[in-house]
């Protein structure tokens, strides 16, 4: 039962998981950090990036467009409202942010089709897609979360499920029920000392590294990222600094959502995908990234591969009926030290 | 020039009256979770109300089946079936396509006092049959399928199984019914193994399974999880024979697994490899009928054993309205005609419908057997007869 094949076979497995929580962790943090948006729906666009390339693979048009074009639509709209609602004559609207997102919604339905039906290499592929499910994440901002800039906490919350859910019927809407398939970068595997590890294994892990990587230097060493975190910091502050909390916001729900899409593309190819698989996956990272105390990246991360590898070992040496109700479990221990760690663990006002 | 018109009008209405017209309650999830087994069913509704009344209806009354879409909700299937009852006087009513709604509409069909045949697996929506008068079904249930696998078990002489499942009430309901089934038998359960619907992998499961030195798995999920589990198996380098539940027996399942579908060998109802039984096989015209039927109306290779189990249903319900009318029955008065039909369900005798031979009785609200279902053995990628 303690061969080092098994051991080892167990912990490649348990990081490529914890890799993909990780990534669903660190886009929570960088979401709740900006926004303090808890985003129930980060496991979502996993799925809408995954099926968005299984469409495309299929020479058809992938249902984020639709759902990119309509939102963009009602961008349009919500910006005409915004200025009515200032005070603004019907005849004094500034036309510019009425247009673009009409603008963009007509292109994107331009370009989008004729790409999809052209057979494009696996890459171009993924790249559309990857672009498609972004794009939703500023789209998905300025509709539901932007509405109400000082809602508390809770309510942010309660937007977030209303999102995860009408996601994942949109799903079910655009794909069916039925699983789909991609191929993997790279066929086959490799035998790494006594144990058997796929490339597509590697490949999660490489990319994933890379990104988490990228995201530190955004973070420290652009503008934008250091923006982000001074609005993470002290929302009215960075206002006075001249920060946009509007712009802070979309922001980092774009990295949050380009690391769901990026997910997808990732572990399809290991897991396959089906219009529901996304929930698991993000309330997975959501408990590494209560083991960051939803504000430190660094520790969200090394929790969420935690999570991934205690999974995996849990279910092999304990039982793979409870191995979930041990993950979840693990919160609880958490919490309490944290507690005791921070008398101000309170919602935080600004 | 009214008047005569009303005159008219009037004189069809007695003309109809007298036709009495039958109306069949069909409640499918042709929308949401279970889409992929209700749209078929829905599908075979539409077919057969054509094709029936193209044939002059049943015993010459033309025939009525009143659809509506449960989305896969509990809740849905509930309303929707006390409406057909109460607002659209059904005769008789076909519902669910899964076995939670099946078993959320007992009580309301129970106390309406109507005839109904549910298309969902559990034998718990006939069972016990005292408090289930009611109520029939037409699928398989899951100790028929594990039945036929422990009977393959035990011709290949294989001693050791380890088993690995879903962790839901499929899952469960496989599990409870091997235990029973291996209950005296010389066949050891040697590991038990569940794993999540979602689960990202089920490598420990697997390395778990290929540990204990198991000669034989039999996977009980469906299709996105068992190709996963298959997988598992044969990257750790499992070599014994890997079974799979009548859940995967979808194209999308053989594409998903690829080259570890191979050799997995799963029991189904024989629709999937019709063209395989042997020509004095019962079953064979009649699935081949259904079949081609269905293909033609709705796409070549669309014909799928859920919508069988409609087609089923419909097809008890014809008989057993025959019966009724042949007797002498009185379709117009309701509360006797819904009586009537369900005895006449009771007391038929076997028929044979496109998932197997039925031989309903007052102890069997199922009345199917060991014909109900083949052993198909997966090779190079499509679904074959086992030898």
């Amino acid at each position: 039962m303690f061969e080092p094949a098994i051991i080892l076979t167990l912990l490649i497995d348990g990081l490529t998981n914890g890799a993909i929580y990780a990534m669903m962790a660190l886009g929570i943090v960088v979401l709740y950090s900006v926004t303090s948006v808890i985003n129930v729906a980060q496991g979502e666009f996993v799925m809408l990036s995954a099926l968005s390339i299984a469409s495309l693979r299929a020479a058809k048009i992938p249902g984020v467009l639709y759902i990119a074009v309509v939102g963009l639509i009602f961008w349009s709209i919500f910006n005409a409202l915004a200025m009515m609602r200032q005070g603004a004559a019907p005849r004094q609207l500034k036309i510019w942010p009425i247009l673009w997102p009409l603008f963009l919604a007509g292109l994107l339905i331009s370009v989008v089709p004729p790409l999809a039906k052209a057979h494009l290499p696996y890459p171009l592929q993924i790249f559309i897609a990857v672009v498609l499910t972004t794009l939703l994440g500023p789209i998905c901002y300025r509709l539901v979360l932007e509405p109400l800039p000082k809602a508390s906490i809770l309510v942010f919350l309660i937007l977030a499920i209303g999102l995860h859910l009408a996601l994942t019927g949109l799903g079910l809407a655009f794909w069916g029920p039925q699983p789909y398939d991609l191929p993997p970068f790279s066929k086959g595997g490799m035998i790494l000392g006594p144990a058997y590890v796929s490339y597509q294994a590697l490949w999660l892990l490489a990319i994933s590294a890379l990104l988490m990587l990228a995201l530190y230097l955004f973070f420290n060493h652009t503008i934008y990222g250091k923006a982000l975190r001074a609005a993470a910091v002290n929302r009215l502050g960075a206002r006075l600094m001249g920060i946009s909390a509007v712009r802070a916001g979309r922001l980092s729900f774009s990295i949050s959502v380009f690391l769901s899409a990026v997910a997808g593309v990732l572990i399809t190819p290991i897991t396959k995908m089906v219009y529901d698989f996304g929930f698991l996956i993000g309330l997975k990272g959501f408990v590494g990234a209560i083991i960051g105390g939803l504000t430190n990246p660094v520790i969200a991360a090394l929790g969420a591969i935690f999570v991934g590898v205690a999974e995996q070992f849990s279910a092999f040496y304990i039982s793979s009926a409870y191995k979930d109700v041990i993950v979840f479990l693990l919160i609880i221990p958490v919490l309490l030290l944290r507690s005791l760690q921070h008398q101000d663990f309170e919602e935080h006002v600004d | 020039m009214y008047q005569k018109i009303l005159v008219c009008l009037l004189a069809s209405l007695l003309f109809f009256g007298h036709g009495q017209t039958i109306r069949i309650g069909a409640v499918a999830s042709a929308t949401g979770g279970a889409a992929a087994l209700g749209e078929p069913e829905a599908n075979t509704f539409r077919m057969l109300q054509e094709s029936l009344n193209a044939a002059g209806g049943i015993a010459g009354h033309e025939v009525e089946i009143i659809f509506l879409d449960d989305a896969t909700d509990s809740a849905k299937a509930v309303s929707n079936v006390s409406r057909l009852i109460s607002e659209d006087n059904v005769h008789a009513v076909i519902c669910c396509t899964i076995t939670a709604n099946s078993l959320a509409i007992i009580d309301s069909v129970q106390e309406a006092q109507v005839p109904t045949i549910s298309m969902a697996a559990s034998a718990s929506i006939i069972e016990p049959v005292e408090e289930r008068y009611w109520v029939f079904k037409t699928p398989q249930t899951d100790r028929l399928m594990i039945g036929g696998i422990v009977a393959d078990l035990q011709a290949k002489g294989i001693k050791t199984l380890a088993f690995m499942g879903l962790d839901d009430a499929f899952g469960e309901g496989g599990l409870t019914e091997l235990k029973k089934l291996l209950d005296g038998s010389d066949i050891r359960l040697v590991s038990t193994e569940r794993y999540g619907r979602n689960d990202t992998n089920v490598t420990p499961q697997a390395l778990k399974v290929v540990a204990r030195g198991a000669d034989a798995v039999l996977i009980w999920g469906v299709v996105r999880d068992s190709a996963l589990a298959a997988q598992a198996l044969r990257d750790r380098g499992y070599l014994g024979q890997i079974y799979v539940s009548h859940g995967v027996g979808n194209p999308s399942f053989l594409e998903l697994a690829g080259d570890a579908a191979n050799g997995l060998i799963l029991p189904i109802g024989p629709l999937i490899v019709v063209d395989e039984l042997a020509d004095d096989n019962e079953i064979k015209a009649v699935a081949k009928d259904y079949q081609a039927a269905y293909n033609a109306m709705f796409g070549e290779g669309t014909a799928s054993t859920f919508g069988g189990h409609a087609a089923d249903a419909v097809t008890a319900l014809q008989l057993a309205i025959e019966k009724v009318v042949a007797d002498g029955g009185d379709l117009a008065d309701l509360e006797g005609a819904r009586a009537a039909i369900r005895q006449a369900l009771e007391d038929m005798p076997a028929f044979v419908g496109v998932g197997g031979v039925f031989n309903f009785s007052d102890m069997d609200h199922l009345g199917l057997d060991g014909r109900a279902l083949v052993m198909v053995e997966i090779v190079d990628g499509s679904w074959t007869l086992a030898k």
